[in-house]
Parts: C-alpha cells; sequence; structure tokens
C-alpha cells in the first residue's frame, strides 16, 4: 500500500510523519500556553531529556538486534547508589564516578553473559536483573538518598555553556558518535544483520555472541552514565531513581520508527522519538494536566505511531 | 483387485516458468502399499502436494472412491479421507498425545467449550492400540515419546480422520535403524485394515521389503507403474535415472593439482561414525549421500558450525577450527544449502551482502570504506554475471539463481583456498544451473579446492573429478571422474558397505 508519504521526495516517510507529529505538538503548545515557547522552557526539557536520551541509544541498538533490555532503570539507580556509598567513604567525586560506571558496566556485562553466551531470552534476564538490583539498591544504602557531593560535580548535570545545557550538549554529542557507530562502522551492519536473520550473520564467520554481549554492555555503561548524570542534576542519589525509565526510553525509540521485532530502525529516529515525548510531557504539565492523563496520552501516541506503520503496510 | 480407492488422472501443474508435473496417472488401490520413487526435482513432492490438498493441478482429475475429488487444502482432504505424515512431524509436543490426535475436533468439545476428556483419551487409546502402539499412554506429553511412538501418534491423528489413504513421506529417514522394522509392522497392519498406503522414499531395501507396487516418477512424467515382484533394483534406478546426456556441464580442460590442501582424519559426525579423506588443489570433489547419509553434518563440522573430534590440516598444517570465525580465517568458505535461512539477509542491498563477511578487510580502522565496498561487490557481480538493476537493489528482489550467486559471491570475495558448496543450485532454474556450473568448473580451473555435496546426482557426477559417496555417516565408496553413472551412484548410496560391494 502507499500513502501519501511515500510520493514526498524524502526517503524515510516514517520519519517525516514524527517530524510533522513534533511540530504540530511544538505550535498546539505555543498557543494553548504562554510558558511554552521560550527559550528557558526549551532549555529545560533538553536539560531533563538527559537521563532518558542516553539510554535510548543502547537501547535502540539492541532493539534493532532483536533483543530487549529492560534492566536499564535498575542499573541507573545500581550504578548511582554505588557512587553515592563509594562518596560517602571519602573517595575522590570523579573516582567515585568512574566506580559508578564499573558498576553500571559490570551490570551489562552479567546480561550480556547470559543473554549471548548462553542463549537465555533478553526479556527475561533482563526483567530478573531489573528486580534484583532494584532489591540490591536498597540494601546498600538501606533506601537513604546521598546528597552533598562538591559544586565540581554538579557541572555535569546543572551548568550550561552558551545558554545550553551541558548534559544535552553531551547527549547530541553522543547521538552523533553513535549514529555514525551505526552507519559507518561494521559493527552497524552487523546489528542490523542480526536482527534482520541471526542465522546467516553466524554462517558468514561472524560472531553473534560477541556483538551481542557488546550491546548489553553498552546498555549497562549508558545507564550508568545516565545515572551520573541524574546524580548531578538532583544532587541526591536515591534508591528510586530511574525507576519505570525503561518505559519512556522504549516508548521513544518505538515512536521512533524501530521496529519492535528489530531489523529496521534508526538513532535519528529514536531522537525524534524522544523530542515528540518530552514536549508532549513538559505541554501537558504546563497547562497542568495530571501526570495520570499524561500517561493515557502518552500510550494513545504510542499505539498511533504502530498503526501509522501497520497501515501504511511498512 | 476391486475398485481403486484413488486414480489421479492427467494431473499436470506448472509453476511460473517450470513444469513440475506433465500429464500424470496414478491409481491406488485399499490395502496396498504402493512405493512413489524418483530423483530429486521429479515431482514425486508435488504429486503428492496435490493429492494432500496443498496445491491444486493446473490439469488433471483426482477421483476418491469412484467420484470426483476436490481438495481446497489440507484439512479438507484430511476430512476426505487422504492424509499425509510428512518427514518432519508436525505435533505439538508439549501437548498429549491424546490431544494431538483429536485436535480442534467438534466431535469432542462439549457445550461452552468444554473437551470431553475421557471420550477423546478412550477414542485415541484405542487408535493408538489398533495399530499396535499398546504400549503408549496417550495421556502423556508428546515430548516424552520416542520417535517412533512419535510416529505412531502421527499415524493414530491420520487414521482419526478415517483415512482411505495415507501418504508417508520417507518415514524411515527420523528413525533410528532398530525402529524401522516396528514402523513396518505398523505399516502392514494398517494394510490388512484396507488403507491405501503411498510410501515415498529414497531407500530401496525398504522398498522391497514393504511396497506392493511401485511407480517411478522423471522430471516430472510417470515413467511407469509395476508390481513389486517384476522389478529389480536395477530396472528401478534405470526407470528414474533414464539415459539422457546433458551438455550442461564443462568439459575439464587441465588436471587439477597433486598438492593436498584439505586433510580430514577421523573427523567425527557423531558419537559412533568418523570419516576421512583428502581435497587436492583445483580439485572437485563431490559428496554425494541420499537425505541422513550425514553429508550435510560433514559441512557443519568442517565450518565449525558444530563441535566433534577430529583432526584437520590445510596446507599441510594441523588447523583447529571451532567456529566459523576461525573457518573464515583459515581461508575456508561455505556456501550453506538453504540460502533464506543461512545465506542472504533479504532487505538488505547485494552490496551490503557480497561485503558482509569482509567487512573488517573493507574498513579503514573502524570506518567502513565505501568505495572498497562498491568495488568489491562490483567486481563480483560482474563475475558471476550477477543480474541486478544496481547495487543498491535488495536482494529479496533477486531471482533465485541471483540470490545464490550473491551467496557464492560473498564467499569468493573472502578469497578462500577452500569452499564448500551445499546443493549449490537448488531451487534455481536449468538457465542459472548452468551458469553456476561454468562459474564453479572456471574456480576450480584457477585453483580453488572445491567441495561439492550434493543430493542431484547429474550434477556430482558432472562437475566432480571425484565422488565420495555417504551412507550412514560412513563414506562407503569412492569412485573417479567418469567411472560412475547414476544408477552405479546411487545403489552405493543406498546400501550398506558389505552389500554394495556384492553386487
Amino acid at each position: 500500500m502507499t500513502t501519501w508519504t511515500s510520493r514526498l521526495p524524502f526517503k524515510s516517510g516514517t520519519l517525516l510523519v514524527q517530524l510533522v507529529l513534533l511540530l504540530f505538538i511544538l505550535i498546539l503548545f505555543s498557543f494553548l500556553s504562554p510558558y511554552f515557547l521560550s527559550v528557558t522552557n526549551f532549555m529545560n526539557v533538553l536539560n531533563q531529556m538527559v537521563e532518558v536520551g542516553l539510554i535510548a541509544i543502547p537501547m535502540t541498538m539492541i532493539i534493532i538486534s532483536g533483543a530487549m533490555d529492560l534492566s536499564v532503570g535498575s542499573i541507573l539507580a545500581f550504578s548511582a547508589v554505588s557512587m553515592g556509598v563509594a562518596f560517602e567513604r571519602g573517595y575522590n567525586i570523579w573516582v567515585c564516578v568512574i566506580f559508578g560506571l564499573l558498576a553500571g558496566l559490570m551490570c551489562g556485562a552479567i546480561n550480556g553473559y547470559l543473554i549471548a553466551r548462553h542463549r537465555m531470552q533478553a526479556i527475561v534476564v533482563t526483567i530478573g536483573m531489573l528486580v534484583m538490583l532494584r532489591g540490591l539498591v536498597y540494601v546498600v544504602n538501606e533506601g537513604r538518598p546521598i546528597s552533598g557531593f562538591p559544586d565540581s560535580f554538579y557541572f555535569l548535570g546543572q551548568e550550561y555553556i552558551a545558554g545550553i545545557p551541558f548534559n544535552a550538549i553531551i547527549l547530541v554529542i553522543m547521538f552523533l558518535i553513535a549514529n555514525f557507530f551505526m552507519k559507518k562502522t561494521r559493527f552497524g551492519t552487523y546489528i542490523y544483520g542480526i536482527g534482520n536473520n541471526e542465522e546467516v550473520v553466524r554462517f558468514s564467520g561472524i560472531s553473534v555472541i560477541r556483538v551481542r554481549f557488546i550491546l548489553f554492555m553498552l546498555s549497562g555503561l549508558f545507564s550508568a552514565l545516565a545515572g551520573v548524570f541524574l546524580v548531578s542534576r538532583l544532587a541526591s542519589a536515591e534508591a528510586t531513581s530511574g525507576t519505570n525509565i525503561e518505559l519512556d526510553v522504549i516508548t521513544a525509540t518505538l515512536i521512533g520508527g524501530t521496529h519492535i521485532f528489530g531489523g529496521r530502525g534508526s538513532l535519528t529516529g529514536t531522537f525524534v522519538g524522544l523530542l515528540i515525548i518530552v514536549f508532549l510531557r513538559n505541554g501537558l504539565n504546563l497547562l497542568g494536566v495530571s501526570v495520570l492523563y499524561q500517561a493515557v496520552i502518552l500510550g494513545a501516541l504510542l499505539l498511533l505511531a504502530v498503526a501509522n506503520k501497520k497501515i501504511s503496510g511498512e | 483387485m476391486s475398485q481403486p480407492v484413488l486414480s489421479m488422472q492427467g494431473i499436470s501443474k506448472e509453476f511460473p516458468g517450470v513444469k513440475a508435473l506433465t500429464d500424470v496417472d496414478f491409481e491406488l488401490y485399499p490395502g496396498e502399499v504402493h512405493a512413489l520413487m524418483g530423483e530429486n526435482g521429479a515431482g514425486k513432492s508435488t504429486l503428492m502436494k496435490i493429492l494432500s490438498g496443498v496445491y491444486s493441478p493446473t490439469k488433471g482429475v483426482i477421483r476418491l472412491k469412484g467420484k470426483e475429488a476436490v481438495f481446497g487444502n489440507p484439512l479438507d482432504a484430511q476430512l476426505q479421507g487422504v492424509s499425509i505424515i510428512h518427514q518432519e512431524f508436525n505435533l505439538f509436543t508439549n501437548l498429549s498425545a491424546a490431544e494431538n490426535i483429536f485436535i480442534d475436533r467438534p466431535e469432542m468439545a462439549g457445550r461452552f467449550g468444554r473437551i470431553k476428556w475421557s471420550k477423546m483419551v478412550e477414542e485415541a487409546q484405542a487408535l493408538v492400540d489398533s495399530i499396535g502402539g499398546g504400549e503408549i499412554d496417550v495421556r502423556r506429553e508428546v515430548r516424552h515419546l520416542g520417535v517412533h511412538s512419535q510416529q505412531v501418534v502421527e499415524i493414530a491423528k491420520a487414521l482419526s480422520f478415517k483415512a482411505d489413504v495415507l501418504i508417508m513421506d520417507e518415514p524411515s529417514a527420523a528413525l533410528p535403524e532398530n525402529e524401522v522394522k516396528k514402523m513396518f509392522e505398523v505399516v502392514r497392519k494398517l494394510r490388512s485394515q484396507g488403507v491405501a498406503i503411498v510410501y515415498v522414499s529414497h531407500r530401496m531395501k525398504e522398498i522391497f521389503e514393504i511396497a506392493d507396487k511401485v511407480t517411478v516418477l522423471r522430471d516430472g512424467r510417470k515413467m511407469d507403474t509395476r508390481p513389486i515382484g517384476e522389478v529389480t533394483e536395477q530396472s528401478l534406478i534405470q526407470m528414474m535415472v533414464g539415459k539422457e546426456v546433458q551438455q550442461l556441464y564443462p568439459v575439464r580442460e587441465q588436471p587439477h593439482g597433486t598438492e593436498v590442501v584439505l586433510k580430514v582424519s577421523e573427523l567425527s559426525l557423531d558419537a559412533s561414525h568418523k570419516i576421512s579423506f583428502e581435497l587436492h588443489k583445483g580439485e572437485i570433489l563431490g559428496l554425494f549421500g541420499i537425505p541422513g547419509s550425514g553429508s550435510h553434518t560433514v559441512a557443519e563440522r568442517l565450518f565449525g558450525l558444530k563441535r566433534g573430534s577430529g583432526g584437520l590440516e590445510i596446507n599441510g598444517k594441523p588447523v583447529k577450527i571451532a567456529s566459523p570465525g576461525d573457518a573464515k580465517a583459515k581461508k575456508l568458505a561455505y556456501v550453506p544449502p538453504d540460502r533464506h535461512r543461512q545465506g542472504i539477509i533479504k532487505p538488505m542491498s547485494v552490496r551490503q551482502n557480497i561485503s558482509f563477511p569482509t567487512l573488517p578487510g573493507l574498513s579503514k580502522g573502524l570506518v567502513l570504506d565505501g568505495e572498497a565496498i562498491r568495488g568489491v561487490s562490483a567486481e563480483y557481480m560482474e563475475k558471476l554475471r550477477i543480474k541486478a538493476p544496481g547495487d543498491g537493489q535488495s536482494v529479496d528482489f533477486l531471482s533465485g539463481g541471483n540470490q545464490q550467486k550473491v551467496v557464492i559471491a560473498k564467499w569468493l570475495a573472502a578469497k578462500p583456498d577452500i569452499l564448500i558448496l551445499e546443493e549449490p543450485t537448488r531451487g534455481v532454474d536449468v538457465g542459472a544451473k548452468a551458469e553456476i556450473y561454468s562459474i564453479i568448473h572456471g574456480l576450480a580451473q584457477e585453483g580453488l579446492s572445491i567441495l561439492l555435496i550434493s543430493s542431484e546426482m547429474p550434477e556430482v557426477l558432472g562437475l566432480s573429478d571425484r565422488v565420495l559417496v555417504m551412507y550412514k555417516g560412513e563414506i562407503v565408496h569412492e569412485f573417479a571422474r567418469g567411472e560412475a553413472d547414476q544408477e552405479q551412484l546411487l545403489q552405493r548410496a543406498s546400501h550398506p558397505r558389505t552389500e554394495g560391494a556384492a553386487i
């Protein structure tokens, strides 16, 4: 079936639809709320989307490869709290950051080992990790928030450079690097290959195990990085950090046109999907719409995005 | 004998570009075991698919018990009394035998969709008992049953539709040797109950043991139907193979080298079977065996897809291959038998598919070298004459022959010393076949050593410098080029070593 979008001089009809949707949201809320269309508000939104955005990078790759990582929120909290606990023991804050990142990397490695090496179901393994790590986080710091980090650390999540939040700049750079990685290196090709036909990749003499392992390590690392940025932005490491963040991440990825069964998708799409959900949330917040209704609207949007693809026959 | 229970008259079936069956007549009487034989591609499976309602014939009439019958789909055929048991069982292994036999049957449902368990179990047990499967408890889940018992369940399922005609497709392929006897007992029991059985098999020995009649197909035409007493193995093979000479195969201009490129010693195929052979430089070594002979496992083992024991030497050096990546590094390449599942990534472009195994060499550092990738794909698209609108075309839209050439191209781009080709012309048309043969021939002339694993006899005989014949996990014979014809090849391939030697 063809739709009107397929006749336009763009390569991807899906991306165009997403951009139109984003524009529609921006225009709609500009009319509805006087506070929406302002530099301050926009920069605020960018500042707040960084954690979801960082995790969406490896999530997009993992979903393209035909798998799923649900443990990202718990890894975020585990890394954040590990970092906080190390800081309380008196280590230098940057040593603690590295410690936090390593904690995330380790969690990712466990996921990767079980899923890639032992061919366990990604969803099952990562649900296990989601539950287990969240429990562990409460055990480690007994549920109390950790704060009192040095000012130099808050630079990551709170400082602005030339009026743009520092963390948003990092996010955009990460997206650009990852996009380059997906499009211009062989690993990107392997990831798309695995998502389309894992068997052919194996029969081509390429280690599917290694690629999958690297992807889950990457997911652990980026979740930890998101944890570091979150602690810096909120000035506190809490056991509840990152709860349900995986739902936002996956929603952004799917609205961005990545196929849930793998093989297709792009980081560009995910970035636009991300902007759609954060600006939608922000606009609804400004209008005073309750969080519960926001969830209803976001869910409906996801259904719409998938339905659009199904109906246009993609 | 009385009226035929089934008669097919003038059956023809055309697919786009191929005539699979031409004017085939086939009659089946109650209480007979009727063997259906023919080479791969002779039209056996097409005929059986028409009979079981998968395809409808382009021309011709099917009469069932004297009345004209039309089968819209497999269930329709089953309800009218024609059931098929495939080589691969169609059972839900997580359900009980009884549930498998009576799945989705209105007569087993009570009010509100409640299942009549006791009735179902009782009738299932009676069915299974009636064909000598008394030791099977139909309440057990199918996955706990042995292969033979699973087959009995399949047969019981077919009988539950009051089957008059039962088609068995290579029924012994899945069974261990000692269970084939038990299967024969079941078949004899069915025969005595008046069921007409079509027995499709490659295995001569079984045909002579169980069949009453045999029909041979060749190139989509029926050659003959004879009582089993009137034929011999030789005459059957002759009917299957025919005498036509084909000019598909290029003539070898220069002899291949003498140095041993690949030396395989005691390579384990499974717990009890090991094989050894040597491949010379520039040689095309054919490996032929009927399904179940283990020729496929040889490829899997050599390419590191399956692990086991045994020694490999490449160019005189012992090597260890534990994964396809190792194999690739040791300059081994493998064109697998199923290109859709193992050979091509369909949504990807011709260029991406051809360069896929060799991307590390086509990168500058981490970054893909687009120019080098285009160069390689252009080189091999030209060399193998791959017809595509451009290298950016998705392989999904290419013809079977061109897809197959893409698979060969992606491995030639890896510059292998040894190329394993398995079923290199499966599902491609005759024109593409001839092209692929000339490609294979040309590669060998250039000094590439080729192991050709194929179940198509003309192909193996036409291309190979030597042919190794496999039977049940062993190499039972070796033919030099021109030494064997198809009859001899098939004879060796369908016998254990001792019997083969006696003939």
